[in-house]
């Protein structure tokens, strides 16, 4: 595709625009912004990528790969909910999923140890990885604010703090995972996932297609659980002090 | 030395910015029941609190049979002083759930001897023993609450504004 054809395809972003403008939607700014945004970021990439791809150094790869550790830590310490020491409970999980997908795939020698494919494949897994967290958090705060009377009642009868936030703990992980596997229990039915739409119109073998595509559906199916068990077990500690008290304040949102 | 359950020494306590509880000193006797009157917000919950020790005061002292505060283990603390809290607060399910909680989160099983005798020493009828939390009244929540409570065998037991949703207090039924 060539950027005259590219530029065609604005047509997408003018359609939403004028429909907005009609029913006085008031999102032409986020619009142009999101439109505007898009092209920045992934022509960046695309060249990055280029970069590194022809380079073929494992320093630029690592260094990629700790760019997206560290964006998706922003995003998410940004919109998920405010508990002590978040940072570095998000960078431990990502970098953990991270390291644990990749440890798979290029130890049983299931994808090449190649920036073509570790690139693409970590950026999936960590922004998946990062929806959840966000997920969690938010449904995690939002459930020890409803249920602190039962988390204060489990701990007055001499219940520790793991038995107290069991319930939310659980709540929280099944809510942030149903939508992902509930997704892929419609996936090709419905829908044909994006990057195996992309594989076929590049022109790849639709059976190859599938079977990558697959191969990132299980990835996704390990990294939605994982993250939010992790996420759980790394925050809840961090509700509760030394004596075992429940620190409501540490709910506060900002 | 005090035959004291729970003395209190030079105890203050601020939440929230609020000075709540302003040099408490005193003591509640071993073997009797002692009532704390007050106005709302006057502090009783918080000094209740204290003792169950799902706070900590900021100065003071707090001893639990003439041992300091700091010296039991949490759980242990909360098992020693039982505290039935003012908001009645079950966990989704069954009474015989609610009753058996403290005992599960031991890793132990509530017997059906024991679990009718607390029902009725708080005046709920063994009946109630299936039925779902949610159907209660405030005031039977309340009664299940203190059951609950009896379950740990608690040395001293904390009612926390217990009576208010009850219509009329059967006295010595829930104080035995």
């Amino acid at each position: 595709m060539s950027y005259l054809t590219l530029s065609i395809t604005l047509i997408f972003v003018i359609i939403p625009l004028i429909l907005s403008k009609t029913f006085k939607l008031g999102l032409e700014r986020d619009t142009i912004i999101a439109a505007v945004r898009s092209i920045i970021q992934l022509l960046a990439v695309g060249y990055v990528l280029q970069f590194v791809f022809n380079a073929e150094n494992a320093v630029y790869i690592v260094l990629m790969l700790l760019l997206m550790i560290g964006a998706a830590t922003q995003n998410a310490r940004k919109k998920g909910a405010s508990i002590k020491g978040i940072t570095w409970k998000l960078i431990v999980t990502f970098l953990f999923i991270e390291i644990l997908t990749q440890s798979i795939l290029l130890g049983l020698d299931i994808t090449p140890p190649t920036a073509q494919y570790v690139i693409p494949i970590s950026g999936m897994v960590i922004g998946n990885s990062m929806v959840l967290g966000i997920l969690f958090l938010n449904r995690f705060t939002a459930e020890m604010e409803t249920r602190q009377n039962q988390t204060e009642l489990i701990l007055s009868l001499g219940g520790t703090p793991k038995q107290a936030v069991h319930t939310q703990l659980i709540t929280s992980i099944k809510a942030s995972t149903i939508p992902t596997i509930e997704s892929q229990k419609t996936i090709g039915l419905v829908q044909l996932p994006g990057m195996m739409s992309g594989q076929i119109i590049a022109g790849a073998d639709p059976v190859q297609a599938v079977l990558f595509q697959l191969l990132i559906l299980f990835l996704l199916l390990t990294t939605a659980v994982t993250t939010s068990i992790m996420l759980g077990y790394l925050s809840y500690p961090t509700l509760f002090n030394q004596r075992m008290q429940f620190l409501r304040e540490s709910l506060i949102r900002e | 030395m005090t035959k004291a359950a729970i003395e209190f020494k030079d105890v203050d306590y601020t939440a929230n910015g609020i000075h709540i509880l302003k040099r408490i000193t005193g003591f509640f006797p071993k073997g009797k029941i002692t009532t704390l009157v007050g106005p709302s917000g006057a502090g009783k919950s918080s000094l209740f609190k204290l003792c169950n020790g799902l706070q900590t005061a900021n100065s003071g002292q707090i001893y639990i049979n003439n041992k300091l505060i700091e010296q039991y283990a949490p759980t242990v603390l909360r098992r020693t002083v039982g505290i039935a809290l003012q908001e009645a607060t079950m966990i989704n399910g069954s009474v015989e759930k609610n009753l058996a909680l403290p005992l599960t989160l031991k890793g132990e099983k509530l017997h059906k001897e024991l679990a009718i005798e607390l029902l009725k020493v708080v005046g709920l009828k063994e009946s109630y023993m299936s039925r779902n939390t949610q159907e209660l009244s405030g005031g039977q929540r309340q009664k299940l609450s203190i059951a609950r409570t009896l379950v740990n065998k608690p040395q001293v037991l904390l009612l926390d504004e217990i009576t208010s949703y009850l219509t009329v207090y059967p006295s010595r039924t829930s104080k035995n």
